[in-house]
């Protein structure tokens, strides 16, 4: 039986869905941080043991934690944990659930025109060579592309899947 | 530029008080104003503003010192530091309650945000001291005014971000949030004990000076961490991203060679957990960005420069009606959101009035931190009400001593600089 306008099968998938990106988000972003913090001591050790340093370790780095935050916004909405003023909401009875589900539209579409702009971007920036490795001027902006369909994303994955935590 | 504002700030506000993510709210407003007011900030714009918002090595510091702290907590750091506290101040009246605050002070050195400093405390602590008859919202009033500490002394993850948007040095801020810091826990210390010996609550008797001396070396590893911090920083050594890092690796090796309690698995899940958590701010950095450049176009901070020095020349005063901005904000408004949204604004208008951008930056930060435990939407209150499992209501009315001594405290940072600026003047001349 469903006890919404969609049907269980629906609503099943993408719960499971809700699960595998959640996990799937948190080790990629547990990855990214380990590789990062393993650079910045390597790059420490490499400077006071071996006088010598690698030139490209920041420019990597910041395109990581670039990732990292992008990627993370798409977790925490799918895990519906971002940083949030709990004034209305907790007060909300009946039309909490209402209020969510807008919430999650608001990701879908804020998410479109999110990407909407970061394609712009990188469209501008298109022929530009960015530091000392050369690398595409673009690359820096498609965390925030990635970001934008991600949110738009989670927003549906949620929308779908119902309820008000993902993990 | 009133209408330019009331959109702006409309939107955010709005969009905050319904309850969605303050990332979201800050980007929306932003983007909204470039629809509205389209010349001004091409499409383009906004998808550049939200990486420049994170385009600096320097931030990577935040995940790093979140990962410290969190590979700390799992690997049986709390444990020590509690049985240290234990140790030294224990057998005083309403000892458990001086212990939480003590653990909180010791804590902060390994541990730069609030809800980490609770969780380890509290679930610790908070069954200890209903178990020897604290009232339940007491012991949880206790942790979360104490929990403010961890942001304060160093390593801090509020004052890396203030440093940041503030362009001040991390090491001067680091250096800077010590005296406050231990103030914070000398003035709950001093509001725990007046309580205690009104209510009467319980002693446990002095351990002897054996067990203190046992609990101090099982904790020294742990407490030299911030001392690492400061020196690597102040010492030029290394940039502050990289003492974030070394502080990660030291805690690795301090909780998996030397006290053997963090597995391999253990470890991969405190640096996803730690890499999720510095998430939730490091979004809000990256979308502050578009904010930011709204705001320089503008030339809001400008005018209220221009405001302030017309308001007065004391810099006293001008420190003092920015405090009461900040607590005023600070009720609905968590920290990481002021840092990044309001108090650049208010440093050139702070600086134009003689104010010291590292005196501000400690008074933000502790006035931001004192909205963690204010009503309506302090968290700490309701996480460490959840923890005491009593409702936020009687917290709240616990809390109220605590609040109180935190901000007499700010108001000895505003009128005395000293506090603040006597430590990276030493060091930094």
């Amino acid at each position: 039986m469903s006890d919404g306008p969609l049907p269980d099968s629906l609503r099943t998938g993408a719960a499971r869905l809700r699960r595998l990106l959640l996990g799937a988000t948190r080790h990629g972003l547990g990855a990214g941080l380990a590789f990062i913090a393993g650079l910045a001591v390597l790059q420490v050790v490499l400077r006071y043991v071996f006088a010598n340093s690698i030139t490209w370790v920041e420019e990597i780095s910041v395109l990581v934690l670039l990732w990292i935050a992008w990627i993370g916004a798409i977790h925490l909405w799918l895990d519906r944990s971002h940083i949030a003023v709990d004034l209305l909401l907790p007060h909300s009875g009946p039309w909490r659930a209402r209020l969510i589900a807008a919430f999650d539209l608001a990701a879908v579409a804020g998410g479109l025109a999110l990407a909407w702009a970061a394609e712009a971007t990188i469209a501008a920036f298109g022929g530009v060579v960015m530091g000392s490795l050369e690398l595409p001027g673009e690359i820096k902006f498609l965390p925030v592309l990635a970001g934008g369909i991600g949110l738009a994303l989670a927003g549906l994955v949620n929308l779908l899947a119902g309820g008000e935590g993902g993990s | 530029m009133i209408g330019e504002l009331a959109l702006l700030f409309g939107v955010m506000i709005g969009l905050l008080l319904l309850g969605l993510p303050i990332f979201f709210a800050i980007g929306v407003s932003g983007a909204a104003y470039a629809i509205v007011y389209a010349p001004k900030v091409p499409l383009m714009i906004v998808g550049q503003r939200f990486v420049n918002g994170l385009d600096s090595y320097d931030f990577a510091a935040i995940p790093f010192f979140f990962l410290a702290g969190e590979i700390m907590n799992r690997g049986g750091i709390s444990a020590r530091l509690l049985r240290f506290a234990r140790a030294a101040i224990g057998h005083i009246r309403g000892g458990l309650s001086h212990v939480n605050v003590l653990a909180s002070m010791v804590f902060a050195g390994v541990s730069g945000s609030a809800a980490a400093d609770a969780s380890a405390i509290g679930s610790v602590m908070i069954p200890a001291m209903k178990k020897e008859g604290y009232p339940a919202a007491y012991a949880a009033s206790v942790t979360a005014a104490s929990a403010t500490i961890g942001p304060m002394i160093p390593p801090s993850i509020p004052l890396v971000i203030y440093a940041l948007f503030a362009k001040q040095s991390v090491g001067q801020m680091f250096l800077a949030g010590v005296l406050p810091g231990l103030g914070m826990g000398l003035v709950l210390l001093a509001a725990s004990i007046w309580i205690s010996r009104r209510r009467g609550y319980p002693a446990r008797p002095w351990q002897g000076w054996g067990e203190f001396a046992r609990a101090g070396l099982t904790s020294a590893l742990a407490l030299t961490l911030p001392v690492i911090v400061v020196a690597g920083l102040v010492s030029g050594a290394a940039t502050t991203t990289e003492i974030g890092a070394i502080a990660s690796a030291y805690a690795v090796l301090v909780t998996m060679l030397v006290y053997r309690e963090l597995s391999l698995p253990a470890l991969w899940e405190a640096i996803c957990t730690a890499a999720v958590d510095s998430c939730r701010v490091l979004i809000i950095i990256a979308v502050a960005g578009i904010f930011s450049y709204i705001i320089a176009n503008m030339g809001l901070a400008w005018s209220l420069a221009k405001i302030a020095t017309g308001m007065s020349d004391d810099p006293a005063i001008v420190l003092a009606v920015i405090m009461l901005i900040l607590l005023l904000l600070g009720t609905v408004l968590e920290p990481v959101t002021l840092l990044v949204v309001i108090v650049p604004i208010l440093v050139p208008t702070a600086q134009a009035v003689g104010i010291d951008p590292i005196q501000l930056g400690t008074v933000a930060v502790l006035a931001t931190l004192v909205g963690l435990v204010t009503p309506p939407v302090g968290f700490l209150i309701y996480l460490t009400a959840a923890q005491a499992q009593v409702r936020a209501g009687p917290v709240i009315r616990e809390l109220s001593p605590f609040v109180l001594v935190l901000i007499l405290l700010l108001v000895a940072l505003v009128f005395i600089p000293g506090l603040s600026l006597w430590l990276p003047r030493l060091f930094f001349g």
